[in-house]
């Protein structure tokens, strides 16, 4: 498995579109695990942390071996993709569950509490993201490696080749785009 | 990306560098007959000046192999403890 992984991300690298696939399929499958456990059961509070577990995939799939900064950035673009599916995923699944009724909290920093939560604001907030992605992408992907894959602002110019100045200010604008978004949904 | 975002985006981003008084200057100076443009980037400064921690999520320290030193407050929320990091190569 960890020497699967290592060599698709190779290929991902590479530039090789199934291997993109490939792996994509994996980490939603993963992910999905992990966040299923953390959902589980009759616990009063449903805390999801985008980031632990995106980093619990990692370990999983790669284990200790050494990985070059590229195939790492690689891991954790795809992995914030995936992530923002999951947690869409499971707010719909909530939302049918129980019909949008008594239910009351969710806090958007750094975890996602789904305190008997109001998957109805997380929905809200993929459709101000999609609608970032369509007007200023750059902003957006910023966002999501930093929201969803937990990436540091240096790290997100590493990854985007950008300068750390550059990231700090599309991230600037997007949260504030997309909470101006979000507060124009919720007049 | 729409030309009149465009414009708001760059305001916003010269905006956020300037002091309140220097702001409020700057936009009036630089929307002297738009008022919806002016608007529009008022409106993305409130939001920027009250996003605290909306999004922040928690850095992963493993993700670049970078190790940093963890800040003492994050937007309105003070960390209490490590509760761990990765031993990865």
């Amino acid at each position: 498995m960890e020497e699967n992984i290592s060599a698709l991300l190779q290929k991902v690298n590479a530039g090789d579109k199934s291997a993109e696939d490939e792996l994509l399929t994996g980490l939603y499958r993963e992910l999905r695990r992990l966040a299923a456990g953390c959902l589980r059961g009759d616990r009063r509070d449903h805390t999801l942390q985008p980031t632990a577990l995106v980093n619990e995939a990692y370990v999983k799939m790669l284990g200790s071996q050494k990985v070059s900064w590229q195939n790492r950035a690689h891991f954790f673009g795809v992995a914030a993709r995936v992530m923002r599916q999951i947690l869409i995923d499971y707010a719909r699944a909530r939302m049918t569950e129980k019909r949008g009724g008594g239910v009351d909290f969710l806090q958007l920093d750094e975890a996602l509490v789904f305190n008997k939560g109001r998957p109805s604001e997380l929905l809200a907030l993929d459709d101000a993201l999609a609608r970032l992605e369509s007007e200023v992408p750059r902003s957006y992907k910023i966002v999501e490696l930093r929201f969803f894959g937990g990436l540091s602002i240096e790290a997100t110019a590493e990854v985007m080749g950008l300068s750390a100045r550059t990231v700090r200010r599309e991230w600037s604008f997007g949260r504030a785009w997309l909470r101006t978004e979000l507060a124009a949904e919720a007049h | 990306m729409d030309p009149e975002l465009q414009r708001a985006k760059e305001m916003f981003e010269r905006a956020i560098e300037l002091d309140a008084e220097a702001r409020a200057g700057y936009l009036e100076a630089a929307c002297a007959d738009d008022a919806s443009l002016k608007d529009r980037v008022e409106r993305l400064l409130v939001e920027y000046d009250k996003q605290g921690a909306f999004l922040a999520s928690r850095e992963s320290h493993r993700a670049l192999g970078r190790r940093r030193t963890l800040p003492q407050v994050v937007g309105h929320y003070r960390l209490l403890e490590k509760l761990g990091s990765g031993g990865m190569g």
